[in-house]
């Protein structure tokens, strides 16, 4: 390699790192005090050692070396195993090799070897960028689905559900199981593909690799903060890429890294030929189209036209007028600009989702952003944050009154001022979505109720 | 707007998410484009090149805070192929400047392409900054990422140029003893 490649692959840096560099710094202080300071101390250290003081006494003793965590591999484990007291030949640590009985559901009773998971320190974890798939759907996974994608042993506490997601032509892509634990409400997931499954992860020290039966886990343990605790393992398991991942918090780690190295080890033990991936196929295609409209073809769109903006102020210039619909998403979309100032406009259908946005006017706290001064990521209490960020009015309740709450003047430097807007109104079962800069809230008050 | 709704409007293909990146991270992306290039109109074609880029793959939602390095990583490869492929003259021996001392944190550089994959490289280079004090960290990366003069470095962080070199100097030295020590074989 030479110099110019490692310049290049600086890129893969820490992002907390990159960040970190680009913070302004405070300039240092150089103020005389500073060396009157620094005099004094040195007064201070050559009169003490001449009056003769013993500053330093004792031995430095050598950190304690850490050694890998071990999981202490007794019988009551086994206790919690389906039908694996009767058979269990184990005493204390000392399995004994080659014990293994299938029974008739085709699970091996097991491991027989006591197996360690080393939980490497991350520094950080992020999920690497992938790349876009075109028409990407999910279909919920049958019970045959999942058989087919189970693992070899099982623990009592472990029930399985999950998805598979395809692309716009129905290949697999991969496939998403979600393993409960023995705690509530807490679930380990698992990402199986035949493709690589991005993920980043720096580590402290070279990471360690736990082996259990033969394959080779890399275990992290990631501090996301506020005291939630990520743990994750990678491993490539008969040629399918694997990632496993729980999240949990400090007060819960012990039992959750307990019940994170169970299932781990369970996947351990897939029979050749599993997991079976071409087991799982969908059902049907959703229908996905990403088209580009012009104006006239818009407005007259049977689903949504009639609720297009129905008036492009003067200078605003076309940008895109789309057609969009997925699995999850299904809209008619466009967008205006003139300079920096842009309108956005977007019709879709109401969902269950968007309830939660839906707000009457007298209910000031749920949109007006006078009440929040920004930044509001710091002013908006986090349970109104979703309804703040976005609110739904009920047409018949709008009011200009309303439109003006929504509304603030732009005036960051390097701006052009103008009025900044962005809501949602909801006409029985159709959503119009509309984010503003550079018209005035009665500008946009007018177009929102000449929509009927 | 908040990364993770930004996110979101990557996620459902809402053209819109171009404009609201732009709106919270054009100014810095600009500016980094503009501190390896040194031309503003050229680093506004990189600037839109990146929000293509973007487009075209999916932002990492998980943490949403590293919404901007991930831009920044983008940028930063495009205006460093900019800057190679075009006849600026003076940015491209800056570049073979940097190239020139990047040189010597390998341990032995040959003309053989990366011997280690990327996840790999990742581990040692981020195992080395692990290891350094956080100014010389942030002057190591200000340097060989976001690509500053000496000069700009020594504003920066109000150091002298000299001690600045002498920093840069260890750093690679480090580097390299580090590579070699861990064993990584480039």
């Amino acid at each position: 390699m030479r110099g110019k490649d490692f310049l290049d692959k600086m890129e893969l840096v820490n992002p907390a790192y990159v960040e970190a560099a680009d913070t302004r710094v405070k300039k240092k202080n150089r103020s005389p005090m500073r060396w009157a300071v620094a005099a004094a101390c040195f007064c201070i250290v050559i009169a003490a050692a001449a009056a003769g003081f013993q500053l330093f006494s004792g031995d430095v003793s050598a950190d304690p070396d850490t050694d890998a965590a071990t999981m202490p591999f007794g019988l009551a484990y086994w206790e919690g195993i389906t039908g694996m007291k009767e058979n269990n030949t184990m005493e204390g640590n000392n399995a004994t090799e080659g014990n293994s009985s299938i029974e008739d559901n085709g699970y091996t009773e097991g491991p027989w070897e006591p197996w360690t998971a080393y939980y490497n320190e991350a520094t950080t974890a992020l999920d690497a960028a992938a790349l876009y798939i075109p028409g990407y759907f999910t279909e919920e996974l049958s019970e045959s689905e999942i058989e087919a994608v189970e693992p070899g042993m099982k623990i009592e506490w472990m029930k399985y559900s999950g998805y598979a997601g395809f692309d716009g032509e129905g290949n697999l892509i991969e496939v998403c199981l979600s393993v409960s634990t023995s705690m509530p409400d807490s679930n380990i997931s698992v990402v199986i593909s035949e493709a690589g499954i991005p993920r980043d992860y720096v580590f402290v020290d070279e990471p360690v690799v736990s082996v259990c039966e033969k394959v080779e886990y890399k275990v992290y343990q990631w501090e996301a903060g506020n005291g939630n605790i990520l743990l994750a393992a990678d491993a490539k398991i008969n040629g399918y890429s694997f990632a496993f991942t729980l999240n949990t918090t400090a007060e819960l780690l012990e039992q959750a890294k307990a019940d994170f190295d169970r299932v781990l080890e369970c996947f351990a033990y897939y029979a050749d030929g599993k997991p079976d991936l071409s087991a799982i196929t969908a059902e049907a295609i959703p229908e996905w189209f990403d088209r580009t409209l012009t104006y006239s073809e818009a407005l007259k769109e049977p689903d949504y036209g009639q609720y297009m903006l129905q008036n492009i102020p003067e200078g605003y210039a076309e940008e895109s007028i789309r057609r969009y619909r997925n699995q999850n998403y299904d809209y008619l979309s466009g967008l205006w600009s003139k300079g920096y100032h842009d309108i956005s406009w977007k019709v879709s259908s109401f969902t269950e989702a968007d309830e939660a946005r839906v707000t009457s006017v007298e209910d000031t706290q749920s949109y007006d952003l006078s009440l929040y001064p920004i930044p509001r990521a710091a002013s908006v209490p986090e349970e109104l944050r979703e309804i703040v960020d976005n609110p739904i009015f009920k047409i018949e309740e709008l009011t200009l009154d309303v439109v003006y709450a929504r509304s603030y003047m732009s005036e960051e430097a390097g701006e052009e001022n103008g009025w900044k807007i962005d809501f949602s109104v909801k006409y029985g079962d159709i959503i119009v979505q509309i984010r503003t800069e550079g018209v005035t809230p009665e500008w946009v008050y007018e177009q929102l109720i000449q929509i009927k | 707007m908040e990364d993770r709704r930004i996110v979101e409007l990557f996620l459902c293909r809402d053209e819109s998410a171009i404009k609201q990146t732009s709106d919270k991270y054009g100014k810095r992306l600009r500016s980094l484009a503009f501190g390896i290039i040194k031309d503003h109109e050229a680093a506004e074609e990189c600037e839109n090149d990146t929000y293509l880029a973007a487009w075209n793959s999916i932002p990492p939602h998980e943490p949403a805070n590293y919404l901007y390095a991930y831009l920044a990583r983008i940028i930063r490869h495009i205006a460093l192929n900019y800057c190679r492929s075009r006849s600026c003259l003076k940015r491209s021996a800056f570049i073979c400047e940097l190239s020139d001392e990047m040189e010597q944190c390998i341990p032995h550089p040959d003309d053989v392409e990366c011997r280690v994959d990327e996840m790999i490289l990742r581990e040692a280079i981020n195992g080395f900054l692990e290891t350094l004090s956080e100014e010389k960290r942030n002057v190591f990366l200000r340097r060989y990422w976001y690509l500053d003069s000496i000069a700009a470095i020594s504003r920066r962080f109000a150091l002298s140029e000299g001690k600045v070199k002498t920093m840069l100097f260890r750093s690679r030295n480090q580097l390299r003893e580090y590579l070699e020590k861990e064993g990584y074989i480039l």
